[in-house]
C-alpha cells in the first residue's frame, strides 16, 4: 500500500502500532537487564553495628536507620558487622557514601581507605561507591566501615548495601540505574548537537540564541543527572572532580532556562522583564562567586549549596509570578512551556511520594528504587524544542504571509513593476511631501497586433520584455508602474527631473537593443508632464497631459514608418 | 548595528563556544583518565602456540601482524607470566570471536564453565572479563581460546590487564564518546519515531521523519551493541551479537525508502528502490531464521549483506542526483549526509575484507570512525529534513495567500465576484433555512466622474464608496465588489435583516459627508430583496429581484435629476 495514498484511518493505526512497537523495544530491553541483574544480588542492610556521636546502637536495619540528627564536619560513623563465614569469596560489599571520607578495616587491619589525600590538599572530598571485596580469609571477621564527614552535614543516613559477586557489579549498578543512565547520556549529547546546530547560520542570531539555551540546559541537566546517578565513576574513579562537576553543572544550569523565560517576556516589557533580567544577573554573580570560592578550596559547592536552593527557589517563585500576571496573551512558545514545567513540577511530585513510598513501605520492590526526574527532565526539554520548532514555523508563516500580501497588493504580478493601485498612492503621497513630481507615460506599440498574430504567450512576453527596459533606464530615478494592459507610467520625484532625457536616451538604445535580441520590436511611444503644468497638481490632469503628448508621439512614429503596427 | 546588538551578539556566540569547549574538556579529562590507567602485560610478553603446533614468542598482543582463523573445536593457546612487581588482584579483559575462552592461572583453572564447552553453539562476538585472583607468590597465566562454528577474521585476541577495580572503568572510558554517541542515536531514534508517527497520523507529509526514526534506533542498537558497551547492561554475548548484526542487516531497509520519498517528490523512478528494500527486508528475515534454526549463523552472512550494500548504494548513485547548483539549501545537509554515509559504508566493506584476506593485526573496534559517521549522517538528515519542512511552511502560506487573493478585488480590498458567486451558491446549499437578504448597489455617475474628472478619480470613488459600505454593514453582512459599480451585501440572519434599514441610513449618511468633501457627489442606488419573498427561495432569484429594484430606484432618481 503506497505511503501517499493511506488515509488517516490506516495512519493513526500505522502510528499506533509504530510506537507500541518501539516503545515495546526499550522495555524489552529494560526488562532484559532488570532480570539478569537480579539473582546473585544480596541485600547487605541488615545486623549491623552503628556507632554516631558517642551512642551505638545494636542490629540495625540500614534501610530503616536515621541518624538523629545531621552529622558534623569530622565527625565519624562506624558500621560493624560479622562476615558471614558462608559469604561466598570473591563477593563485593557496595556502598554509597557522600562527601565523606571512608577507610575499611578487618580485625583492624586496614584494607581501603578514600579521601584522604583530597582532604589533605583542601580539595573536596567526592560523592561516590565504593567496593570493598571480600576475600576468602575474611569470612568469620569483623568487617569496620568508617565514615568521616567531610562536609558539615554530609549525611543523615546511610544507603542500602548490597552484596553481589565482582561480576555483577557493573550491571546491578546499570540494572538500578536505566533510565538515569539512558537519559543523562542523551540530555547531555542533544545538548551539543543542539548548540552545534544553533552556530549555523541559517537563521537570525536570535532565534538561534534562543535554541542554544535550550542546548544549554539540557546539556547542564545531563551532566548533572550523571554526577547524581554516579555514572561519571564508571569512567573515572576520581570522585571530587566528578561531584565537582555535578555541583557545577546544577549551579549553572537555571541560567540558560532564565534567559530563555526573559527572552519570552522582552517584547513585552514591563517590570516582569525587568525582574527576570536582575534574577539571571544574580544567578550569575552567585555563580562566579560559587566557582571562585569552590576552586580556592574555601567553600566548597556542598557549602554553597543552601545558598543556591534559595536563590533557585526565588527563581521559581518569579518564573510563576511572571507566567500568570501576563498583560497579553503567551504565545504558543511560552504556553507550551509552561506546560513542560507543570509537567517536570508534577514529575517532582510524584517523585516525592514515590521517594517516601519506597523509603517506608516498599523498599524491596525493584522499579520503585530508581528516580523518575530524568524522565520528566527529558519530556520538559522535548517539549521545549518542540515549541521552538513551532515558534519559528509561527514566524516564518508570518513573514512568507506579510511578504507575499504587501508584494501582491503592490506589484503587477506578470512584470513585478507597482500597479495602478500604488501608482496612484505614490503620486499623492510624494505630492504631499515634495509638492513636485513629473509623470512619463508609455504606451508599447502593437499588442493587440501581437497577441492577434501570435497570441497572447507572445504578447505577455513583448509586455515582460519592455518592463525589463524601462527598469533598466528608469530604475534609478523614479518609480515604474504598469496601470493597464500596454499602458506603464514612471512617476519621477523632483530631484531626478534633469535625468529624465538621459534616460530616456538610455530608453531608447535598450529598445534597439531589445527588439534585436527578441526579434520582434520592442518600441513604445511617451509623453513626458510635470504636475507643476496643470492646475491643483491634480493626476488626472497631469494624465491627460502626458496622454496627449505620447498620442502626439504616436502619430509621428506612424508617420514616420517606425510603428510597424496598426495600434 | 547598535552597539547593543553587537555586545549581545558577541556574548551568545562566546557563551555557546565556551560551553562547548567545556564539553571538549569533559570528555578529554576521562580520555586523560584512561590513560592514567595502569595496564600490565602490555607489552611482548606473550607466547602463542596455534592449533598446528607451531608457537610464537615474544608476541606484543596488541600490535601484531598474527593471524590465524580457529576452525570449530580448535584451540589456540596464549601464556605470559606476570610482572611480580604488582601482587594484587588483576582483571583480563578479552577480545573473543566467535570462541570460548578458558583461562588458567598457574595451571588451575580461573574460569568457572559447569559444562563443557559447547563449540557448537553461537558463541557471539564480546569482552570477557576474567579476574585473575592473589595468589602469593609468581603467577603463570594462560588463556585457551576455543574456535567455534563460522568463519573468522583473526582469531588472535586482544588481551588487557588492569586492577581489577579499574577494568571496568578502563573498558568503558576507551570508549566513552562512542558510547555517548550510541546511546544518544537510540534514545533520539526512539523519541523522533514517536513524534514523527503521531505527527504522521496528522498529515502523511510526516512519513519521512518516522523513517529517520527507525534509522536512529537501528544504529543505535547497532553502534551499543557494535562498541560492546552493551556489555555493561548484559554479558550475554550470543545474544548482543545477535542483535548487532540484525539491526546492522535491517539499516539499509529506512535509508533506501527515505531515499524513496525523496525520488518520489521528484518524479524519478523508484521502483529499483522499492526493489532493493524488499530484497534488503528478505535477507533480513531469513539471516533471522536460518540463525534461529542453527543452519546458517547471522555472523556468517556478512559477507552476503555487503554485497547487497554495495548494490544498494549502486541502486541510489545510478539513480542519480541534482546538479549542485540546482539544489535548494536543505538539499545540501541531502547530499553531505549520503556523502559521509556512502563513502563510510565503502571503507568499512573494503577494510573488514581487506582484513580478512590480508589479516591486519589484533585490532578490534576500530571501526570505531563508523558510529561518528552514522552519527554526522543522521544529524544532516535531521537538519535537511527540517530545511524542507520549512520550504512547505512557505509553500503552504504562498498557497493559502495566493487562495485567498483569488477571492479579493485588488482595488476596494472588498470580495471579488468569484467570491461572491461562491457565497450565493453556499445560500442555496444551506438546509437550515436560515432567511437572507441580497442588498445590490450601483455607483451613480461613475463615467460622468470618470469622464469629467478623469480615470483615477473614478477609482478613488469606487474606493471611498468601499470603505463606507464596509463601515456601515460590516456588523451585518459581506460586501462583495461584483463588477465595475456593481457592489452587493450580502445579510444572512433574521437579526441581521432586521438591522439592514439602520445601516443604509449610516451609509446615506456617510455618503453625504463624502459628497461635500470630495469633488464629486457620491450617490448609489440600491435594492433590497429578501428569502422569504419566496416560497423557495433561490439565491439567483433573490440577486435578480433585488437588482430589478434597484434599477428602478436608479431610473427614479434620473427622472428626478432632469
Amino acid at each position: 500500500m503506497r505511503v501517499s495514498k493511506m488515509n488517516q484511518k490506516t495512519r493513526i493505526w500505522c502510528s499506533i502500532i509504530a510506537v507500541l512497537a518501539v516503545i515495546g523495544l526499550c522495555f524489552y530491553g529494560i526488562l532484559m537487564l532488570q532480570h539478569q541483574g537480579e539473582e546473585g544480588v544480596t541485600d547487605y542492610s541488615e545486623g549491623w553495628k552503628v556507632t554516631f556521636g558517642g551512642y551505638s546502637y545494636q542490629d540495625v536495619n540500614l534501610r530503616e536507620f536515621k541518624l538523629p540528627r545531621p552529622a558534623h564536619k569530622n565527625e565519624i560513623m562506624t558500621l560493624e558487622k560479622t562476615i558471614d563465614p558462608h559469604t561466598p569469596p570473591d563477593s563485593v560489599v557496595r556502598i554509597l557514601t557522600y562527601l565523606s571520607k571512608v577507610t575499611v578495616s578487618f580485625d583492624g587491619i586496614q584494607m581501603y581507605h578514600y579521601g584522604r589525600e583530597d582532604e589533605a590538599i583542601g580539595r573536596m572530598v567526592g560523592s561516590g561507591y565504593h567496593f570493598l571485596r571480600i576475600h576468602q580469609f575474611m569470612q568469620g571477621r569483623n568487617l569496620k566501615i568508617e565514615i568521616m564527614a567531610a562536609e558539615e552535614g554530609a549525611f543523615t543516613n546511610i544507603d542500602p548495601i548490597y552484596l553481589m559477586p565482582e561480576e555483577l557489579t557493573l550491571p546491578s549498578y546499570a540494572k538500578d540505574h536505566v533510565w538515569g543512565i539512558y537519559i543523562s547520556i542523551f540530555l547531555f549529547m542533544l545538548g551539543v548537537m543542539i548548540m552545534i546546530a544553533s552556530l549555523i547560520p541559517a537563521d537570525d542570531w536570535e532565534n538561534r540564541a534562543k535554541l542554544s539555551t535550550i542546548g544549554a540546559f539540557s546539556l547542564l541537566m545531563g551532566i548533572w543527572n550523571m554526577g547524581s546517578i554516579k555514572l561519571l565513576q564508571m569512567f573515572s574513579s576520581d570522585l571530587a572532580t566528578n561531584t565537582g562537576f555535578e555541583y557545577l553543572a546544577l549551579f549553572i544550569a537555571p541560567i540558560p532556562l532564565l534567559a530563555l523565560i526573559t527572552t519570552l517576556h522582552k517584547d513585552e516589557g514591563g517590570w516582569q522583564f525587568y525582574l527576570l533580567r536582575v534574577m539571571s544577573v544574580a544567578m550569575v554573580l552567585f555563580d562566579v562567586i560559587a566557582i571562585v570560592l569552590h576552586l580556592a578550596d574555601v567553600a566548597h559547592f556542598c557549602e554553597t549549596l543552601t545558598m543556591f536552593h534559595i536563590l533557585l527557589a526565588i527563581c521559581l517563585v518569579v518564573a510563576i509570578v511572571t507566567a500568570i500576571v501576563r498583560r497579553n496573551k503567551p504565545n504558543r512558545q511560552e504556553y507550551l512551556m509552561n506546560i513542560g514545567m507543570l509537567i517536570l513540577f508534577a514529575f517532582g511530585m510524584v517523585d516525592l511520594i514515590r521517594f517516601n513510598l519506597q523509603k517506608y513501605l516498599f523498599a524491596n520492590v525493584i522499579w520503585m528504587s530508581e528516580s523518575i526526574l530524568p524522565l520528566g527532565t527529558l519530556v520538559f526539554i522535548v517539549i521545549l524544542v518542540i515549541g521552538y520548532l513551532m515558534h519559528l514555523n509561527d514566524i516564518m508563516s508570518r513573514e512568507t504571509e506579510q511578504e507575499m500580501l504587501s508584494h501582491l497588493a503592490y506589484r503587477d504580478s506578470m512584470t513585478g513593476l507597482y500597479n495602478r493601485t500604488s501608482m496612484i498612492e505614490i503620486y499623492e503621497k510624494t505630492i504631499q511631501v515634495d509638492d513636485e513630481i513629473s509623470m512619463v507615460l508609455f504606451d508599447v506599440n502593437g499588442l493587440k497586433h501581437t497577441n492577434d498574430t501570435l497570441g497572447h504567450a507572445f504578447g505577455d512576453l513583448l509586455i515582460q520584455c519592455f518592463a525589463k527596459v524601462l527598469e533598466e533606464a528608469f530604475d534609478k530615478i523614479g518609480a515604474c508602474a504598469r496601470i493597464g494592459g500596454d499602458e506603464f507610467v514612471v512617476l519621477v520625484p523632483s530631484e531626478h527631473n534633469k535625468d529624465i532625457d538621459r534616460a530616456l536616451e538610455e530608453f531608447q538604445h535598450l529598445e534597439e537593443q531589445a527588439s534585436r535580441d527578441a526579434g520582434f520590436p520592442v518600441r513604445a511611444a511617451y509623453g513626458v508632464a510635470s504636475c507643476n503644468e496643470v492646475a491643483q497638481k491634480s493626476l488626472d490632469d497631469v494624465y491627460r497631459l502626458a496622454d496627449m503628448r505620447m498620442y502626439g508621439m504616436k502619430q509621428r512614429m506612424k508617420a514616420d514608418g517606425i510603428s510597424y503596427f496598426r495600434d | 548595528m547598535s552597539i547593543k546588538t553587537l555586545v549581545s551578539r558577541g556574548s551568545y556566540y562566546v557563551v555557546v563556544v565556551l560551553l562547548l569547549i567545556l564539553c571538549v574538556v569533559f570528555f578529554l579529562d576521562y580520555k586523560k583518565g584512561h590513560a592514567a590507567i595502569e595496564q600490565f602485560s602490555d607489552g611482548a610478553v606473550w607466547t602463542l602456540t596455534m592449533p598446528d603446533g607451531s608457537v610464537y614468542e615474544n608476541v606484543d598482543l596488541q600490535s601484531n601482524s598474527l593471524h590465524y582463523a580457529l576452525k570449530e573445536g580448535e584451540r589456540m593457546r596464549i601464556e605470559t607470566t606476570l610482572d611480580n612487581d604488582y601482587q594484587g588482584e588483576l582483571t583480563a579483559r578479552v577480545f573473543t570471536r566467535q570462541a570460548a575462552l578458558q583461562a588458567y592461572v598457574n595451571d588451575k583453572a580461573i574460569t568457572g564453565y559447569d559444562h563443557e564447552v559447547d563449540a557448537h553453539a553461537f558463541l557471539g562476538n564480546g569482552y570477557q572479563f576474567v579476574t585473575i585472583p592473589i595468589v602469593g607468590r609468581e603467577r603463570t597465566l594462560r588463556f585457551e581460546v576455543i574456535g567455534g562454528r563460522g568463519n573468522q577474521v583473526n582469531s588472535v585476541p586482544n588481551i588487557i590487564l588492569t586492577r581489577s577495580r579499574e577494568a571496568y572503568g578502563h573498558f568503558l572510558s576507551e570508549h566513552m564518546f562512542l558510547v555517548y554517541c550510541g546511546i544518544f542515536l537510540l534514545v533520539l531514534g526512539v523519541i523522533i519515531t514517536c513524534i514523527g508517527s503521531v505527527s504522521f497520523a496528522i498529515d502523511k507529509e510526516y512519513f519521512p521523519l518516522v523513517l529517520v526514526g527507525l534509522i536512529g534506533v537501528l544504529s543505535g542498537v547497532w553502534s551499543i551493541t557494535n562498541i560492546k558497551a552493551i556489555e555493561l547492561f548484559s554479558n550475554d554475548l550470543a545474544r548482543n551479537t545477535f542483535f548487532e548484526y540484525l539491526a546492522l542487516y535491517l539499516l539499509p531497509a529506512p535509508i533506501l525508502q527515505f531515499v524513496r520519498y525523496r525520488y518520489a517528490q521528484l518524479k524519478k523512478n523508484t521502483r529499483l528502490i522499492n526493489i532493493g528494500t524488499v530484497v534488503i527486508l528478505v535477507f533480513a528475515v531469513v539471516s533471522v531464521v536460518l540463525h534461529a534454526s542453527g543452519t546458517v549463523y547471522i555472523t556468517d552472512l556478512l559477507v552476503v549483506f555487503h554485497a547487497l550494500l554495495f548494490a544498494a548504494i549502486g541502486i541510489v548513485l545510478g539513480t542519480g542526483c541534482k546538479l549542485i547548483k540546482d539544489m535548494e539549501r536543505f538539499e545540501y545537509y541531502y547530499l553531505a549526509a549520503f556523502g559521509i554515509g556512502i563513502l563510510s559504508a565503502i571503507v568499512y566493506v573494503v577494510r573488514y575484507q581487506m582484513s580478512r584476506l590480508f589479516g591486519f593485526g589484533g585490532n578490534t573496534v576500530n571501526m570505531s570512525y563508523l558510529t561518528v559517521a552514522i552519527l554526522a549522517f543522521e544529524m544532516l538528515l535531521v537538519f535537511g529534513y527540517l530545511g524542507f519542512m520549512r520550504g512547505r511552511v512557505v509553500s503552504r502560506v504562498e498557497h493559502d495567500v495566493l487562495e485567498q487573493m483569488a477571492y479579493e478585488d485588488q482595488m476596494t480590498g472588498l470580495y471579488n465576484r468569484a467570491k461572491g458567486e461562491l457565497l450565493m451558491r453556499q445560500l442555496n446549499d444551506r438546509s437550515t433555512g436560515e432567511p437572507y437578504a441580497i442588498i445590490n448597489f450601483d455607483m451613480n455617475g461613475l463615467k460622468r466622474t470618470n469622464d469629467t474628472l478623469g480615470h483615477f478619480s473614478g477609482d478613488a470613488m469606487l474606493v471611498r464608496f468601499a470603505e463606507i459600505l464596509t463601515q456601515s454593514f460590516h456588523k451585518i453582512g459581506t460586501a462583495v465588489r461584483m463588477s465595475g459599480d456593481e457592489f452587493i451585501v450580502v445579510v444572512r440572519g433574521m437579526d441581521n435583516i432586521q438591522k439592514i434599514d439602520d445601516a443604509l441610513q449610516d451609509l446615506l449618511v456617510a455618503e453625504a459627508e463624502v459628497s461635500e468633501e470630495a469633488d464629486y457627489t457620491m450617490d448609489a442606488a440600491y435594492g433590497i430583496a429578501r428569502s422569504m419573498e419566496f416560497l423557495e427561495p433561490n439565491s439567483e432569484r433573490v440577486y435578480r429581484l433585488a437588482d430589478e429594484r434597484m434599477y428602478q430606484m436608479k431610473t427614479a432618481s434620473k427622472k428626478g435629476r432632469a
